[in-house]
């Protein structure tokens, strides 16, 4: 048998900070949206956002354009300190090409 | 996605929800969302990060055949499976030739480059060796390479080239000695391919692999390109120095204030390529001619084929490439005005 051995080519990956806890349950909790504005979170989001209030007692759902939108900005140091200011316990990303 | 959030330092394997674009189409039903809700629950409540990673450089891989011949079959099949080719057969980057790639270099193969976006694979010396080797590339061919790559790591807007739908590549020109000393293409058919200078087609066909491989932009997955723009070798090649007008200057002098004969490349985004012709020499002076031809090339560059990238919404970017006996026309022009 011959054996061929060859690096893999996809290089290595740095994680430098975790993915935040979730959370416990999202009843009480303040949920906001970020989307690229495609069609698809643009139709999906308000479905979701009605959802989410119909399944859990007392959370609140910011509205949907309560951050810049679009992929220019959605990615923006400005849009994560209003997400921050905002004071959301967890955010839901509308992203589609 | 995962791109987006391994590419700011977390793991690649958010939470997420997918769906199909077929489903958001115009006046689709879209109500089935409803029965996948949990799936947005757990997301945020119960969904834990299962990526995990050897620490270290790229690991080796290995396969056994009964032949050479079927190692080798069986090496671009993994290749191919693993989501690393681009359909051409690749020479696997083995040990030894990794190492004989990375003679072409000075640096140590562990230097750091950079993060590749959108994925933000870590980008080495070695890793760009061993997407040279995959190519078919040589050692003389790699300070080329990593200057390619360095050029498109700091470009502004590199990330969207990466993942728009609109499928731009990068154009990488070269001035310089190297040019010569390595047979870059160059001169008659400089965009390829051309045996007498082959190592733009590695080269190009190295970064492209970085792109994909160690950039993430895997096609429909990390690139949402959508005709995709025959990118296997991008577009590598060197401007004909000696071929430019008494006092014209190289590309890297003028554009960018390299002293002449400095070896440099000059990354531009492009999204194809056209013969832009005009033959009106039979019935006009050649100030008319030289201003007509101008006229038709400025007419298709306010063309913005690059739509889809962010920035190049009113009109294209891009590289044009003038032929010798055509700037020797218009700098005869210019000097007779």
């Amino acid at each position: 048998m011959v054996k061929l051995e060859f690096h893999d080519p996809s290089g290595v990956l740095e994680v430098t900070q975790p993915h935040a806890p979730r959370l416990a349950s999202l009843a009480g909790k303040r949920i906001g949206f970020v989307s690229n504005e495609q069609w698809q979170a643009y139709r999906m989001l308000p479905m979701l956002k009605e959802m989410l209030e119909q399944d859990f007692p007392g959370i609140t759902v910011l509205p949907i354009d309560a951050y810049p939108q679009g992929n220019a900005l959605i990615g923006t140091e400005e849009t994560a300190a209003l997400v921050k200011k905002s004071r959301v316990d967890a955010v839901i990303v509308g992203n589609a090409a | 996605m995962k791109n987006a959030v391994s590419g700011v330092g977390l793991a690649p394997d958010a939470a997420m929800v997918t769906f199909p674009i077929p489903m958001f189409l115009p006046g689709s039903d879209i109500s089935s969302l409803k029965e996948r809700r949990r799936e947005f629950y757990d997301g945020l409540t119960r969904w834990k990060s299962e990526f995990a990673q050897a620490a270290g450089s790229a690991k080796m891989i290995a396969v056994e055949g009964a032949s050479y011949e079927d190692a080798l079959v069986k090496a671009n099949n993994l290749l191919l499976t693993s989501l690393w080719g681009d359909g051409l057969p690749l020479w696997p980057a083995t040990r030894e030739r990794v190492d004989w790639i990375l003679r072409g270099s000075a640096l140590p193969r562990t230097h750091v480059l950079g993060k590749f976006p959108p994925r933000g694979g870590i980008t080495t010396l070695e890793t760009c060796a061993i997407a040279l080797a995959m190519a078919g590339g040589r050692p003389e061919y790699l300070p080329v390479l990593v200057a390619a790559v360095d050029a498109c790591l700091a470009a502004e807007g590199f990330d969207q080239l990466q993942a728009t739908s609109g499928g731009p590549f990068p154009a990488v020109v070269v001035n310089g000695p190297i040019a010569k000393q390595i047979r870059l293409n160059s001169g008659f058919g400089l965009l390829g391919p051309d045996p007498q200078r082959p190592a733009g087609a590695s080269i190009g066909r190295a970064l492209r692999l970085l792109q994909q491989n160690v950039g993430g932009a895997l096609p429909g997955v990390g690139t949402m390109a959508i005709f995709g723009a025959m990118r296997y070798t991008n577009a590598v090649f060197a401007e004909d120095e000696e071929a430019l007008p008494a006092g014209w200057q190289p590309h890297a002098t003028h554009r960018h204030g390299f002293a002449p004969g400095t070896n440099s490349v000059s990354v531009v985004f492009a999204s194809g390529v056209t013969n832009v012709r005009r033959r009106g020499a039979k019935k006009e002076s050649p100030e008319e001619d030289a201003l007509n031809g101008m006229w038709r090339m400025a007419d298709f560059m306010r063309a913005p084929n690059l739509a889809a990238l962010a920035g190049w919404e009113k009109g294209t970017p891009g590289l044009m490439m003038v032929s010798p006996v055509v700037a020797q026309m218009m700098a005869a022009v210019s000097a007779a005005s």
